[in-house]
C-alpha cells in the first residue's frame, strides 16, 4: 500500500507537472468593436491583480496570464467583459456597446461620479447628438434638448447669448443665467449684463455669451446639473443652475486620428410676405390721407424743416429749380401726383437690398492621439460669415491644445495642460444705446441702421436709388439719409481675443486617495470701434443748420450758455465721430482637492470623501472714448472744434471713461458618499463660500450651503429580479440649500461713489462723494432651498429609458427694491425681502424603437413644466415696467417679469382707443395701484418647454429631425401705432381696416389716424400716450406658444471598407436645415418670431440655415 | 511604510497650505469689488458735504399754497401739483418738485451730513471746518423739514405738537424704526447743531465753491432765519450783522436796478444772474432736479394779471416802479428767476435730466429779517433804514428823497391787527413797520417759496379764488391755525409707521 500510494503521488505529481506545462504564460489577441474595427485603448486586467495592459492602435494586446485567470476587459461606453483564460493563448474579443453605461459617469466639474452612485438630478448630453451645424455658439444647440432648460433665442446675433434659464429664474432682480463650467473652471462672460441689456440690442450684448469663443466641434459633452444636490459644489453660485462642458481629449494608446469637418451654410433672406406690411401703393394712399387738409399730419413746412422726412420731403425739395435752373417737377396737382407716383410704384424690397445669401463657412481640423504615457487633442477652427446683411460680418479663429502625461509608478501622476484661444473679428451695424422713455412709454434709439429693423420699419415707398441709379436720400435728424450709404459709414468693428491656459495635476497617493490640482488663467479682451464717418448721417446731423427753424430745433448744435442771446452753431464742422470701447476680463481659478475612495467589508460598504478648496479671481474693466472730428477719409487726422467738447462736458456727456470691477471668491467644499452594496446611497455635501462682493465689510462675507440626498437602486434588489424586463429602476431624493450673492446689492457697508456735481456753469462744478447705498448690515445672500424627487426607469436593456424629476424650490431673501420712509436718506433701497416659489416636473423618454443590422431608429422626448409665483415682495412696480415685462415689473402672486396690458375697451367716437383707466388717465410712471386697471397676460418665460428627436439609420444613410416646443408665455407684438405718423412710417396690413368715419368703432379695433386738429384738441401728450398705451394693450398681445422644426439632417457615410481603402476611417456628408419652419405659432404674430425680441441696434433674429457638412477622419 | 510616511507628510503639507490660504483669504476678500471710494481723509469728508445740501426745490409746491398764487383760469396750464397745492390738498406723487421729493432729498442731504460727522469721529478730527459745515447742513435740513411738514413754531405747543424725526446718525439697517420728535425737540436739536456748528466755521478758504456751502456768512444768514422763527430778536440782529457785513450792506444785496435793469440784461441773462454764483446777494445756492423752469410761468395758479398788478405794477412801498422786471403777458406773467441746465444721458435722443440752480439763502432775506427784528424791538428807525437800503436798489430811479420815514410807514401801511398773528405779540407801534417789511419781502422774494414761511410764521389767512366753470367761481380759505398748514407726511413714510398730521 505504501508503495502504491507513493506511485499515486508520483503520478499526480507528474500529471501536475504536465498540467502546469500545459498552462499558458502569455495571452494575446485582438479587440474589435461591434462593427468589426480594431478598438484601441481597452483596458485588460487580470482580475484580482494589478497586472494589466491597454490594447494598442490595432486593437492588439498581450499580457501574462495563466489558465484559470479571469481577464477583465473594460472600455468606456462598452460592456465590461470577464473572460476566463482557457487553454488557448489567443483570445480575440468583440466589445459590445453598453447602452446603460453610455453615460456611466457624471462630470460635475469637480468630480467624476459613477452614475449609479450619483444622487442629484442631472442630464448628460453628448455634443455630437445635438450639434447644430454652422451655428457657432454652442449654447443655442441646447434648445429643447435638456429637460428643465429653457433656451430662448431672443437675439440671433453672433456673440449674443440666448436667454437661458434652468428651472426658471431664481432671482428676482439679480442674475438668472446659469453658470457655465468648461473643463472644471467657471467661464465668465466678458461683460456681465442683465436680460434687459441683452435684448436692448446695444453693442455690449455682443459680449454676453460666455461661450462665443468655444468651437462647437471641440465639445464632447454637456452635463446639466439641475438640483441643489447635483450642483452642491458650486454652493453659493449655483442658484441658477450649472452647465458643465467637457471638451474633447485624446485617449491613451489611441491611433492618431486626424479629422476635418467643413460646414457651409446658406441663410434665408427675409421676405415681405412673411410679414403683414402694406406695400408701397397702399402706404402712399395713407400718406395722401396724412397730407390731406383734413388730417394735416404731413405739411409743407413740417416736411421742409422737420427732423425726419420721406417722400414728401423729396417732393418739396424737387419743386425748386435744380442747379441748372430747370424746374423738373411742376408745382401743379398733376405734377406733384406724377412725382409721387414713382414712389407709389417703388415697392422697394428692403430685404433684397440689405440682405445677402453668402454662405458661412466653418472649418475645423483636429488631431487626437495617445501613446502609452500621453494623450493629445489639438484643433484649429475657423468660422467665417461674410454677413447676412450688408452691415454685419464675423470671423472667428479658435485653437485648442490639450495634452496629458502619465508618469510615475502605476501612472501615479497625471498632468494635463490645455490652451484654448480664440480670435474674433466682427462687424455690426453702428449703434447707440437704446433709451427707455417712461414718460411717453416707449423705447428710443437714434440713428439705428440695423438692416432687419430697417426693413420692417421703413416705408416701401422709399427707394434706395433714384431713376438714374444714384443713391436717393431721405431726411433723418435734419440731415440726408440713405441706408446703403449709412451702413457703409456707420458701423462697429469688434475684435475679441480670448485665451485660456489650464493645468491639472492628479496624483494617486495610494489606491484610495488622490490629490488634484487645477489652475486656470483666462484673459479676454474686446475692442470695439464705432465709426460714424464724416459721410454718415450721424456726423451730418451735427452740421444741419439750414435755417433758423432747424438751427433752433437741432439738438446737435451748440448753444453757448455763457452767451444766452447767441444762436446755436455747428461744432462738428469737419470729420466724424470715432467711439472706441474696450472690455477686458482676467480670471484665475485655483483648486486643491482630495478624493478618498474605498470599499469595505467585501465591497459591501463604499465610501467616497471629496474635499478641497478653491480660489476664483475675476477682474473686469471697461473703458470708452469718444473722439470728435476724426477724419476717416483724411488718414485719421483729428480736426476738432474745441466747442464740441464744451458741448459734451456742459451736457454732462462724459466723452471718456474707465471702470473696473473685481470679484474674489474663496470656497471650501466637502462631499461624502456612502453606499451599501451600491443599492442604498447617501450623499452629504457642504460648501463654505466667501466673496468680496461687499468689499471690506466682513458681514455676510461667508455663506455655508449644504445638501443631503439619497438614491435607491431598486433594480439591484432581489425582488425585482424579473427576467430582465427592468434593468434599471432608481429612486432619488435630495434636499439642499443653494445661494447667490447678488451683484445688485453689496452695501454691507455704505457705498460711497465719487461724482462731479451737476451744475450748469463749468467753473461752479466740484468733486463730490455720494452715498450711493446706505449701510445695510442685514444684507445677505439670496438663498433657495430645493426638494427634488426623481425616478429613473430602464426597460429591456435600456431600450426604453425614462426619467421623471419633480422639484419644489423656495427662494428666500431674494433682493428687490423697497420704498422706505426716506428718513434714513434713501427712499428706495435694495434688501432681502422677496420670496419666490417654483414648482416643476421634468420628464424624459428615450427609446430604441428598432435596431437591426440595416435599420436603426431611436427617439428622444423631453418635456418640462414649471410654475413660478412671487410670494413676497415690497417693491411697487410702475406701469411701464409692468407692460413691458421689465426688470422691475414684479407682482406678488405672479411669475417674475409677468406681462400686463392696458385693458382695451374699444374705440371711442373719434376712433381713439379707450382703456380701463384710473382717474387721471394714462401715466406710464405711476406706481399708484396699477393692478387695479392693468390686465395680467401671463409670464414672459415659457412654462412648458421640450423637444422631440428622432434618429434613423438605414445602411449608410442617417436621418434625423428635431422638434422643439415651448408654451405658456406671452409676447408683446411689435409697436406699430402712434398718434403721429410721417412720410417714412410703415403700416401693418390691418391698417386698411382702421377707423375712418364715426360708427366704425362698432366694427373695428384699429385706431384712427388722427388729424392734427384732433390731436391738439385732445392734447399732444395725451394723444401720444393713448396710442402708445394701445401698443401695450390687450389688443397687442400674442401667445408665445410654438412648435418649431428645429433641424432636419440627412447624412451619408461611406462604407467602412471603402473608407479604409481610401486611407481614412470616416467619411460622412450631410445636409442639415436649422429652424426651417414653425409648425405652430400664434397667428397674431404674423411673421414675428416668437423667440426673437426686435430692438434694432445689433440684434438679428435667428434664421433658417441650410448647411452642407463634410466630415472626414484619417 | 515608506510610502505612507511620505503620504502623511504630503497631507500635512497640504493642510498647512490650506490653512495658509484660509488665513490669507480674508485679506483677499477685502478687495473692493469696484471703483467705490472710502472716506479716509478730511478732503473726502469735504466732498461728502458737497451733497449735504438738499437737491430739491420747495418753491413749486409752497408758492401755490401762499397768497402769491392766483387763478389764471382755464386757458392756463394745469398740473396736478399746482392744482392740489392751490387748495391745500394732500399730494403724494414723488416726482421732482413735489413735497415727497423734498422730504426724500432733504433727508438724503442729512444722511450725507451724518456720515460726514461719523467719519470725522472715526478719523478723530474734532475742531475742523468740516464739522461746522456738517452740523449746519443737518440743522438746515431739519429746519426746512419741520417748517414744511409740521405746524409753525409756537413755544406754548411745541412740546406737544409733532415735528419730524431728527436724525443724527447714519442708517445701518434696512428698515430702522423712526418716529417724530416733538417740535420743541426738533428746534432744540437745530439750535444745538447751529450753535455748535458755528463754532467750527470760519475757514471759508476750505471751500472750492463757497457759494454752494455754509460759509460764515451763509451760516449766519441761516441763523438769522432760525432766530426769527423762534422770535429771538437779539440773535436775529447779531447773526444778520455778520452775514451782511458792516455798513449799510447795500453793496452786498441784490442790485436789481443797476446790475439787472440798467445793465440791460435780457430775460435769460437776468435768470442766469439771479441764480449765479457771481451774484453777491446769493449766499447759498442749491442745484435741484426740477422741471420748474419749464412750467412756472404758464401754470394756472401763479401770477395772474390781478396779482401782478397788486404785487408789482402798482409800484413798491417807496411809490416807485420795481426794478425787478415782470416778463410775459396775461397768462405768462413771471419774474426771471429760474434757468434750466439740461444734463443729457443720451445725446442723440435728446434725453436727460433737467436741473435748476436756486439761491436758498440771500443777503436780501437776511436784511428783511434784521429789519423785522429791529421793528419788534421797537428800533423802528433802524428797521426803516434797512428797508430803505433794500428799496434803494430795487426801485427804478431811486433817490434819497424817496426814502421812507417812520411816519410814512405809520401813515400808509397800517393794517388790521388780526392780519398777523404770530405766537408773540406785535405792538401797535411796530405793526405798520412789520407790515411794510413783509409786503416788500413778499414781492422781492416772489416765486422763491419764502412767502409760505412768513404766511405760516405769522399765521396769515390765505384766500384763494378759483373758477369752477367759466362763469362760476369758488373761494377757498386757509384759516388761521388750519391743520393743512403742515403738509402731510409722505405716504411711504406713513406706511413705515410715521404718524400722519391731523387733518
Amino acid at each position: 500500500m505504501k508503495l502504491k500510494l507513493t506511485w499515486l503521488l508520483t503520478l499526480i505529481m507528474v500529471f501536475s507537472i504536465q498540467l502546469s506545462s500545459a498552462q499558458v504564460s502569455t495571452v494575446s489577441g485582438k479587440i474589435l468593436d461591434n462593427s468589426g474595427l480594431p478598438l484601441p485603448g481597452v483596458t485588460i486586467i487580470v482580475n484580482g491583480t494589478k497586472r494589466g495592459v491597454v490594447s494598442d492602435f490595432d486593437g492588439n494586446y498581450s499580457l501574462a496570464a495563466k489558465t484559470g485567470d479571469v481577464l477583465k476587459m473594460s472600455f468606456i461606453g462598452m460592456k465590461t467583459q470577464m473572460i476566463n483564460v482557457g487553454k488557448s493563448s489567443t483570445i480575440n474579443v468583440t466589445m459590445t456597446e453598453d447602452l446603460e453605461s453610455l453615460d456611466a459617469v457624471v462630470v460635475t466639474g469637480y468630480q467624476n461620479v459613477e452614475r449609479e452612485l450619483f444622487t442629484g438630478a442631472s442630464q448628460t448630453i453628448k455634443a455630437a447628438e445635438i450639434k447644430l451645424d454652422a451655428v457657432p455658439d454652442v449654447t443655442r444647440s441646447l434648445e429643447g434638448r435638456a429637460a428643465g432648460v429653457s433656451v430662448q433665442n431672443v437675439t440671433g446675433t453672433f456673440g449674443a447669448a440666448p436667454r437661458i434659464t434652468i428651472r426658471g429664474s431664481s432671482s428676482i432682480l439679480g442674475d438668472t443665467k446659469p453658470i457655465w463650467v468648461v473643463d472644471g473652471a467657471i467661464q465668465e462672460e466678458i461683460v456681465d449684463i442683465s436680460f434687459q441689456d441683452l435684448v436692448a440690442g446695444d453693442i455690449n450684448s455682443l459680449l454676453s455669451s460666455a461661450l462665443a469663443g468655444l468651437n462647437a466641434n471641440d465639445i464632447e459633452s454637456f452635463e446639466i446639473l439641475r438640483d441643489a444636490s447635483a450642483s452642491a459644489q458650486y454652493g453659493a453660485r449655483a442658484l441658477n443652475g450649472v452647465v458643465v462642458i467637457t471638451t474633447k481629449s485624446g485617449k491613451r494608446n489611441q491611433k492618431p486620428t486626424f479629422s476635418y469637418v467643413s460646414e457651409y451654410a446658406v441663410r434665408a433672406i427675409p421676405k415681405y410676405n412673411q410679414y403683414n406690411l402694406l406695400n408701397s401703393q397702399e402706404t402712399m394712399s395713407i400718406y395722401r390721407q396724412l397730407a390731406s387738409e383734413q388730417v394735416g399730419q404731413i405739411t409743407n413746412t413740417g416736411v421742409v424743416n422737420g427732423r425726419n422726412g420721406g417722400v414728401y420731403n423729396l417732393l418739396y425739395n424737387s419743386l425748386g429749380p435744380d442747379e441748372q435752373g430747370n424746374f423738373n417737377v411742376s408745382n401743379t396737382p398733376e405734377g406733384r401726383a406724377r412725382f409721387l407716383q414713382q414712389y407709389e410704384l417703388a415697392n422697394t424690397d428692403w430685404f433684397k437690398e440689405l440682405f445677402r445669401s453668402t454662405p458661412t463657412q466653418t472649418h475645423t481640423m483636429s488631431f487626437s492621439g495617445g501613446g502609452e504615457k500621453s494623450t493629445t487633442y489639438a484643433s484649429v477652427g475657423y468660422f467665417t460669415d461674410a454677413g447676412w446683411t450688408i452691415a454685419d460680418r464675423v470671423r472667428r479663429l479658435t485653437g485648442n491644445l490639450r495634452n496629458s502625461y502619465y508618469f510615475g509608478e502605476n501612472d501615479k501622476f497625471k498632468v494635463t495642460s490645455q490652451v484654448v484661444a480664440s480670435i474674433r473679428n466682427q462687424k455690426a451695424p453702428g449703434t447707440f444705446n437704446r433709451e427707455s422713455d417712461q414718460f411717453f412709454g416707449s423705447f428710443n434709439r437714434e440713428f439705428d441702421v440695423n438692416p432687419f429693423n430697417y426693413g420692417l420699419t421703413t416705408s416701401r415707398a422709399i427707394r434706395p436709388r433714384d431713376n438714374d441709379g444714384n443713391l436717393e436720400f431721405v431726411r433723418n435728424n435734419w440731415a440726408p439719409f440713405n441706408i446703403l450709404q449709412e451702413t457703409k459709414n456707420n458701423s462697429v468693428e469688434l475684435n475679441v481675443t480670448d485665451v485660456r491656459f489650464q493645468g491639472q495635476l492628479d496624483y494617486k497617493i495610494n489606491d484610495n486617495l488622490e490629490y488634484s490640482f487645477l489652475g486656470t488663467a483666462r484673459y479676454a479682451n474686446s475692442i470695439s470701434n464705432h465709426s460714424s464717418t464724416e459721410f454718415s448721417n450721424v456726423a451730418n446731423a451735427y452740421r444741419a443748420d439750414g435755417n433758423t427753424i432747424i438751427r433752433d430745433a437741432n439738438t446737435f448744435l451748440f448753444q453757448d450758455p455763457e452767451f444766452p442771446n447767441s444762436s446755436p452753431r455747428v461744432v462738428l464742422p469737419s470729420g466724424g465721430i470715432l467711439r472706441n470701447s474696450r472690455n477686458t476680463i482676467t480670471t484665475y481659478t485655483f483648486r486643491n482637492s482630495f478624493e478618498f475612495k474605498k470599499r469595505y467589508n467585501n465591497d459591501l460598504h463604499g465610501l467616497t470623501v471629496y474635499g478641497g478648496q478653491e480660489y476664483r479671481h475675476t477682474d473686469r474693466s471697461s473703458a470708452f472714448n469718444t473722439g470728435y472730428g476724426y477724419q476717416f477719409s483724411r488718414g485719421g487726422t483729428v480736426f476738432t472744434d474745441p466747442d464740441i467738447l464744451r458741448k459734451a462736458i456742459l451736457e454732462g456727456d462724459d466723452y471718456f471713461g474707465d471702470q473696473e470691477t473685481r470679484n474674489r471668491e474663496v470656497t471650501f467644499f466637502a462631499n461624502t458618499t456612502y453606499d451599501y452594496d451600491k443599492k442604498y446611497i447617501l450623499n452629504l455635501s457642504g460648501n463654505y463660500e466667501g466673496s468680496n462682493r461687499a468689499g471690506k465689510s466682513d458681514g455676510t462675507r461667508w455663506l455655508p450651503t449644504y445638501t443631503a440626498s439619497g438614491r435607491w437602486n431598486i433594480h439591484k434588489e432581489n425582488f425585482i429580479n424579473n427576467g430582465g424586463v427592468i434593468n434599471n429602476l432608481v429612486f432619488r431624493g435630495s434636499y439642499g440649500l443653494s445661494a447667490l450673492i447678488a451683484n445688485t446689492a453689496s452695501n454691507n457697508e455704505a457705498i460711497f461713489r465719487n461724482q462731479v456735481t451737476d451744475r450748469g456753469v463749468i467753473s461752479d462744478r466740484e468733486n463730490a462723494i455720494d452715498i450711493e447705498d446706505l449701510q445695510n448690515t442685514e444684507l445677505t445672500w439670496e438663498k433657495q432651498t430645493e426638494y427634488n424627487l426623481g425616478l429613473d426607469i430602464g426597460l429591456f436593456g435600456n431600450r426604453i429609458a425614462m426619467n421623471v424629476d419633480a422639484y419644489y424650490r423656495d427662494g428666500k431673501d431674494l433682493i428687490d427694491f423697497l420704498t422706505t420712509s426716506g428718513i434714513g436718506g434713501e427712499s428706495i433701497k435694495l434688501g432681502n425681502f422677496s420670496s419666490l416659489v417654483t414648482k416643476g416636473v421634468e420628464f424624459q423618454l428615450n427609446t430604441v424603437n428598432i435596431t437591426s443590422d440595416n435599420f436603426k431608429w431611436n427617439s428622444g422626448f423631453n418635456v418640462s413644466l414649471l410654475n413660478q409665483e412671487i410670494t413676497e415682495l415690497q417693491q411697487e412696480p410702475n406701469v411701464f415696467d409692468l407692460i413691458t415685462g421689465g426688470q422691475f415689473g414684479n407682482v406678488v402672486g405672479f411669475a417674475p417679469n409677468s406681462l400686463f396690458s392696458f385693458d382695451f375697451q374699444g374705440l371711442d367716437e373719434d376712433g381713439f382707443p379707450t382703456f380701463e383707466l384710473p382717474e387721471g388717465g394714462i401715466d406710464f410712471q405711476s406706481t399708484d395701484d396699477p393692478l387695479s386697471y392693468l390686465k395680467n397676460e401671463g409670464p414672459t418665460l415659457p412654462t412648458l418647454t421640450g423637444g422631440f428627436a428622432n434618429n434613423f439609420k438605414y445602411k449608410n444613410f442617417d436621418f434625423s429631425f428635431f422638434v422643439s416646443f415651448s408654451a405658456g408665455n406671452k409676447i408683446r407684438l411689435d409697436p406699430s401705432y402712434s398718434s403721429d405718423y410721417s412720410d417714412l412710417s410703415v403700416f401693418p396690413t390691418e391698417f386698411v381696416n382702421r377707423w375712418l368715419t364715426p360708427g366704425d368703432e362698432n366694427i373695428t379695433n384699429i385706431p384712427v389716424i388722427p388729424s392734427t386738429q384732433l390731436i391738439q384738441q385732445r392734447g399732444v401728450t395725451d394723444s401720444r400716450r393713448t396710442f402708445n398705451a394701445y401698443n401695450y394693450s390687450t389688443e397687442r398681445i400674442a401667445d408665445g406658444d410654438f412648435i418649431r422644426m428645429k433641424n432636419i439632417t440627412l447624412g451619408y457615410s461611406l462604407d467602412k471598407d471603402i473608407v479604409k481603402k481610401l486611407g481614412m476611417n470616416r467619411f460622412r456628408l450631410s445636409l442639415q436645415t436649422t429652424n426651417p419652419f414653425l409648425i405652430y405659432s400664434d397667428d397674431k404674430l404674423a411673421g414675428q418670431d416668437p423667440e426673437f425680441i426686435r430692438s434694432g441696434g445689433v440684434s438679428f433674429p435667428i434664421t433658417t440655415l441650410y448647411t452642407f457638412t463634410l466630415n472626414v477622419g484619417f | 511604510m515608506n510610502i505612507t510616511m511620505k503620504n502623511k507628510n504630503f497631507i500635512k503639507l497640504n493642510i498647512i497650505m490650506i490653512l495658509l490660504v484660509f488665513t490669507s483669504c480674508d485679506d483677499i476678500l477685502d478687495e473692493s469689488p469696484d471703483n467705490r471710494t472710502e472716506i479716509d481723509s478730511l478732503d473726502k469728508i469735504s466732498e461728502l458735504l458737497v451733497n449735504a445740501y438738499p437737491q430739491a426745490l420747495y418753491a413749486p409746491f409752497l408758492e401755490p399754497m401762499s397768497d402769491n398764487a392766483d387763478d389764471k383760469s382755464f386757458s392756463a396750464d394745469q398740473t396736478d401739483l399746482n392744482d392740489f397745492m392751490y387748495d391745500w390738498r394732500d399730494f403724494f406723487d414723488d416726482d421732482e418738485d413735489t413735497p415727497t421729493n423734498y422730504w426724500n432729498e432733504v433727508y438724503e442731504a442729512i444722511s450725507q451730513a451724518n456720515q460726514a460727522l461719523a467719519s470725522l469721529d472715526e478719523l478723530g478730527e474734532t475742531n475742523v471746518n468740516q464739522r461746522g459745515e456738517a452740523l449746519l447742513c443737518r440743522a438746515y435740513g431739519h429746519y426746512m423739514l419741520v417748517n414744511v411738514f409740521a405746524k409753525a413754531y409756537d413755544p406754548s405747543t411745541a412740546s406737544s405738537n409733532l415735528g419730524i424725526p431728527y436724525v443724527t446718525a447714519p442708517e445701518t439697517t434696512l428698515l430702522p424704526k423712526y418716529s417724530r420728535n416733538t417740535i420743541k425737540e426738533v428746534y432744540d436739536n437745530i439750535r444745538a447743531d447751529l450753535v455748535e456748528g458755528l463754532k467750527y466755521l470760519g475757514n471759508d478758504l476750505n471751500y472750492s465753491e463757497p457759494k454752494f456751502h455754509f460759509t460764515t456768512k451763509a451760516a449766519n444768514a441761516f441763523a438769522s432765519r432760525f432766530y426769527l422763527t423762534v422770535g429771538e430778536w437779539d440773535n436775529v440782529i447779531k447773526h444778520s450783522n455778520i452775514a451782511l457785513g458792516s455798513g449799510s450792506g447795500v453793496e452786498n444785496i441784490r442790485d436789481y436796478e443797476n446790475d439787472y435793469r440798467l445793465a440791460g440784461l435780457s430775460y435769460s441773462e437776468r435768470s442766469f444772474r439771479f441764480t449765479s454764483s457771481i451774484e453777491p446777494a446769493n449766499l447759498l445756492l442749491i442745484v435741484a432736479e426740477s422741471l420748474y423752469d419749464r412750467s412756472h410761468f404758464r401754470l394756472r395758479y401763479q401770477l395772474s394779471g390781478d396779482l401782478a398788478r397788486d404785487l408789482f405794477f402798482r409800484g413798491n412801498a417807496a411809490g416807485l416802479r420795481w426794478s425787478e422786471g415782470v416778463f410775459g403777458q396775461d397768462l405768462f406773467y413771471n419774474v426771471p428767476k429760474y434757468d434750466e441746465y439740461f444734463r443729457t444721458t443720451n445725446q442723440a435722443a435728446g434725453i436727460g435730466n433737467a436741473y435748476v440752480q436756486a439761491p436758498v439763502l440771500t443777503t436780501d432775506e437776511t436784511m428783511f429779517n434784521r429789519a423785522e427784528a429791529y421793528a419788534m424791538q421797537g428800533k423802528l428807525q433802524l428797521a426803516v433804514d434797512d428797508l430803505n437800503t433794500l428799496l434803494s436798489v430795487k426801485s427804478q430811479d431811486y433817490t434819497s428823497d424817496d426814502a421812507l420815514s417812520i411816519d410814512n410807514v405809520n401813515a400808509n401801511f397800517s393794517i388790521d391787527p388780526e392780519f398777523y398773528s404770530p405766537f408773540y405779540d406785535i405792538s401797535a407801534d411796530a405793526l405798520p413797520m412789520i407790515n411794510v417789511i413783509l409786503s416788500t419781502k413778499r414781492a422781492v422774494h416772489y416765486n422763491e417759496g419764502l412767502r409760505w414761511f412768513d404766511v405760516k410764521r405769522h399765521n396769515i389767512e390765505v384766500v384763494h379764488e378759483r373758477d369752477i366753470t367759466p362763469s362760476v367761481s369758488e373761494t377757498l380759505v386757509l384759516s388761521k391755525g388750519d391743520n393743512r398748514r403742515a403738509l402731510q407726511i409722505p405716504t411711504e413714510a406713513q406706511s413705515r409707521g410715521i404718524m400722519p398730521n391731523i387733518r
